[in-house]
């Protein structure tokens, strides 16, 4: 949307927003929230430059306007323009023209409204000069001027020390539209609440005493604190830290995604009105219950729970366990929302000066707007291809409105374009050598490139450890984030710091284990209720071919036993000896051996006389075979359990994270499968000789398909599709 | 791949370092001979043609966004380009130029300051021509100025820089000379995310192959 062009270097507009875009703070929130609101109207909307000389000159612009901008919600006036006018300018930071408007273009303006959005007095006196204000808002800008507080505090403030200013006689109450934060709150079962509370530079009032500080956000293990910003004032307070707080930089998120990850925005300091609470206000509109000390009733309304610090936890156990009472609060603060900060209020406010469409009327169509919405999937690839496998089997199980993209670092991602899904390239540092924090930091700019352009509703990572290049990306791009994290991780508790990462996702989904009785790492005592489905398998049992089908595929004689050996990639371990003594005691035996060749393997090991598999994925092929030799990865393991093929297994003992012998061992234990023990390889040949019993197989088999009978990845897409509607 | 360099490519004079690039070389063709006479003759291969809609792209047309890119990177680095973000100012990381592998094939390298960057393209090449490109590209990486190559490329097949261990990156779209011109918002996209590899790779020009 331009404005439209009058003359040469001109446009008019039907409103135009003054201020430094730069800023940060309540003003900033201000602006942000008024533009928010008047983008949704078919309006030409102009963004005027008054540069703040206290800001940096490489400060960029305050993301949530930017992001606006992005959306095309108003045009940035050039510098060089000469001739603008518009039916109503809305100046946000009049200090900015007390000492004259000599480097912004010219304005004319019908009306110019003076938002009054924070304290006139610093240190007992004026902030600027009011009058020398008024004089070059007449000069420059427009001759009729309305000066309007936003509180009754800065009224009061204005009215005492402004002589001569004449105020509007109502306030310019602050809102923040509902469309713009509403997400829908997680359900609740088996999850600890999370308490949380905005710090932002110019608002960082905490309560006076630690012991205030404490109550309010409780040291309590049930309870999960978060602090977006503000660690330095909560140290310098709180000594130490409660191990339940975690305290995120200002900019991991943003406030919208920090909001959306909560249960309760919990906020406590001594003097509500200096400033206006607008994070509380902004929680409320999230739809989250603002919890606050009874001295904010007069300045949020009724809906929030005002309560003394003492009576916090018990207020959020209470609220947590009763949803009907939960939603009640919400539905008091929504009635607050409405009556008090509604948008509705603030066009009716402007109306008074200038015609406005009605609110919706026309709503502007956001890309998100289409009838497909991108879904972003990053699968990492370590040494083999589960975690694209897995994605794989999800994305294709979304519902139809959902349209899969993948971001990956994995060299073999020709299977996902072969899957139909477009697909773009993350180089690893353990790929190309690059420097780790440098690697980081050149990557993550280039994922948010990504995330821009393709703009999805969700995003979803499988991998052990949560990349911070996508997180970083993450936290400029506001959408849901989903880790899908398997369990079985070796029972390392150093391996639990990766856990703490899920406060960076909107929603954990925990493909199911089948061994789960045998899983002792980290995973399994998990305290951020991770959403379980069934194991997820990319194949379902109908979509292999038929034995005699994949058996004339594969070149098997009919009448010969066949055994498939996979391995998986021996980039960290060693599979040719494992091999060796496979490929001599098959021919020893008249076994036919398939061995599958990963299609990321660095070196192929290769031997004469043996059938080699370069294929994706191999399950396909699973009916042409009597038995298998296999790793116990946990797509391969899965896949031989719920398809019923006989197997050795020979874990990989050296993946970092999964435990895949713990993994085989348990399958021994139900009847499952056979897991050959540490150091035992050379005697492989007794094992096969066993397996080729077909009643022992037969056996195997049906356990095997008894302990993993269904697929869960339906259930999975079924689960990101809830957490991306959650919004 | 150890291999232990004598003398120290610390104090190696240009001269030495060169014998022992080529040294480095003729160590990686005695072994890719040997892994070559060992492949089998019984493989079951599937490919994996892509199935997904991608952007086509004329080869015109994608000479010219790669020249726009190129131009833009060198307005970027300029007053002027400050100046006019100076108008809309955009967060705008900074974004550190990466050093990769220089490859097997001159991994040496890999211990020596200050050798540059070059950024080849190879779009529209098949796997044949892209292979026979890198050939060329590692020659002059042996016989001339030492540098550290990265290609970009649009084919799915990584094979040949997996197994080289050289840099590369991967921008999804097809060539294809009847295709009208890009749309332009991914077109917007593919100059952005050029820029962003011209800057991570700290170069200004493209090599297209």
């Amino acid at each position: 949307m331009a404005g439209r062009r009058s003359a040469s270097r001109g446009h008019d507009f039907d409103l135009v927003l003054a201020g430094d875009f730069r800023a940060r703070g309540e003003v900033a929130e201000t602006l942000a929230s008024h533009l928010a609101v008047l983008s949704g109207l078919d309006l030409e909307l102009g963004l005027l430059w008054l540069r703040d000389p206290a800001l940096p000159a490489t400060a960029p612009v305050y993301s949530r306007i930017a992001a606006l901008v992005r959306r095309h919600a108003a045009v940035p006036i050039e510098a060089d323009s000469d001739a603008v006018s518009c039916r109503l300018l809305l100046l946000y930071e009049p200090r900015l023209v007390a000492n004259g408007l000599d480097a912004t273009p010219r304005v004319r303006a019908d009306t110019v409204l003076v938002v009054l959005a924070r304290p006139f007095l610093r240190r007992g006196g004026p902030s600027f000069d009011t009058a020398a204000a008024v004089e070059h808002i007449a000069e420059r800008l427009g001759r009729q001027q309305v000066w309007c507080p936003t509180t009754p505090l800065i009224r009061k403030q204005y009215a005492g020390h402004a002589a001569g200013l004449v105020l509007y006689p109502e306030d310019l109450t602050p809102c923040e539209p509902i469309a713009a934060w509403r997400t829908v709150r997680p359900e609740r079962a088996g999850r600890a609440p999370v308490l949380g509370r905005i710090i932002r530079y110019d608002d960082d009032r905490l309560p006076a005493k630690a012991t205030t500080l404490l109550g309010a956000h409780p040291n309590e293990p049930d309870l999960e604190v978060r602090f977006l910003g503000g660690a330095k004032a909560l140290s310098e307070l709180v000594e130490p830290l409660p191990a339940n707080w975690r305290l995120l930089e200002p900019d991991a998120t943003s406030a919208r995604r920090f909001l959306a990850r909560l249960d309760f925005y919990v906020q406590y300091h001594d003097d509500p009105a200096w400033l206006f609470p607008r994070a509380a206000l902004q929680a409320m509109a999230a739809g989250r219950v603002v919890v606050a000390p009874p001295s904010f009733r007069a300045v949020l309304g009724d809906g929030p729970a005002y309560r003394p610090p003492e009576q916090v936890a018990e207020t959020v156990r209470y609220l947590h366990a009763e949803p009907r009472f939960y939603a009640r609060y919400l539905a008091e603060q929504d009635a607050t929302l409405a009556e008090r900060f509604a948008p509705d209020r603030f066009l009716d406010r402007l109306g008074a000066f200038v015609k406005l469409p009605r609110l919706q009327a026309h709503p502007r169509p956001s890309p998100r707007a289409s009838a497909r919405r991108t879904v972003a999937f990053y699968p990492t690839n370590g040494v083999g291809l589960g975690h694209v496998t897995r994605l794989l089997a999800i994305a294709r199980r979304l519902p139809p409105d959902c349209e899969p993209v993948f971001f990956t670092p994995c060299h073999a991602l020709a299977v996902i374009e072969h899957a139909g899904f477009r697909t773009e390239y993350v180089p690893e540092p353990i790929y190309d050598e690059t420097a780790h924090q440098d690697h980081v930091r050149a990557t993550a700019p280039r994922l948010l490139t990504a995330l821009r352009y393709y703009d999805p509703a969700g995003i979803v990572f499988d991998g052990n450890v949560p990349r911070e290049a996508l997180l970083q990306a993450c936290a400029e791009f506001d959408a849901p984030t989903i880790w899908v994290r398997r369990g079985m991780w070796r029972a390392d508790p150093a391996l639990g710091r990766h856990l703490h990462l899920s406060r960076f996702f909107d929603a954990v989904i925990e493909p199911a284990e089948a061994a789960a009785a045998a899983d002792t790492g980290v995973t399994a005592g998990a305290e951020d209720a991770p959403v379980v489905v069934p194991p997820v398998m990319l194949l379902d049992r109908s979509d292999l071919l038929p034995p005699a089908a994949a058996r004339e595929a594969l070149g098997l004689d009919a009448g010969r036993p066949a055994a498939l050996v996979q391995l998986g990639s021996g980039n960290n371990n060693d599979i040719e000896s494992r091999l060796d003594h496979i490929v001599e005691a098959a021919s020893r035996l008249d076994l036919q051996l398939v061995v599958a060749e990963w299609l990321i393997q660095h070196n192929p090991v290769r031997r004469k006389g043996v059938r080699y598999l370069s294929a994706f994925p191999n399950a396909r092929y699973f009916k042409a075979f009597d038995l298998a030799v296999s790793a116990a990865g946990y797509n391969s393991f899965h896949e031989l359990l719920h398809h019923g093929l006989p197997c050795i297994f020979l874990p990989n003992d050296n993946q970092k994270v999964d435990d895949q012998r713990a993994r085989a061992a348990w399958a021994e234990s139900e009847g499952a499968g056979v897991c050959v023990p540490r150091g035992a390889e050379s005697a492989i040949a007794s094992y096969l000789a066993a397996f080729l019993d077909p009643s022992l197989r037969r056996s195997m088999s049906r356990r095997a398909r008894a302990l993993c009978p269904t697929n869960g990845a339906e259930a999975a897409a079924g689960a990101i599709a809830n957490v991306i509607a959650r919004g | 791949m150890a291999t232990k360099l004598v003398p120290s490519i610390k104090d190696a004079s240009p001269g030495e370092l060169v014998r022992l690039v080529e040294d480095q070389h003729r160590r990686l063709r005695l072994v890719r001979s040997q892994l070559v006479e060992e492949v089998p003759v019984d493989a079951i291969v599937e490919t994996f043609p892509a199935r997904c809609a991608k952007p086509h792209l004329g080869r015109a047309a994608l000479a010219r966004l790669l020249e726009e890119a190129q131009r833009r990177r060198e307005l970027d680095e300029s007053a002027l380009g400050a100046a006019i973000r100076a108008a809309w100012p955009e967060r705008r990381p900074d974004i550190p130029v990466l050093r990769p592998s220089p490859g097997l094939g001159a991994y040496a390298l890999r211990s020596v300051a200050g050798v540059p960057n070059i950024v080849f393209a190879l779009f529209g090449k098949d796997r044949g021509e892209a292979e026979a490109a890198v050939d060329r590209v590692v020659t002059e990486q042996r016989t001339g100025e030492p540098f550290i190559p990265i290609f970009l490329i649009n084919d799915n097949d990584f094979t040949v820089f997996r197994d080289q261990k050289l840099a590369f990156e991967y921008f999804p779209f097809v060539c294809d000379d009847r295709a009208g011109p890009p749309e332009p918002r991914w077109a917007a996209y593919f100059l952005d995310t050029l820029a962003l590899t011209l800057r991570r790779w700290g170069v200004c020009r493209i090599v297209s192959l």
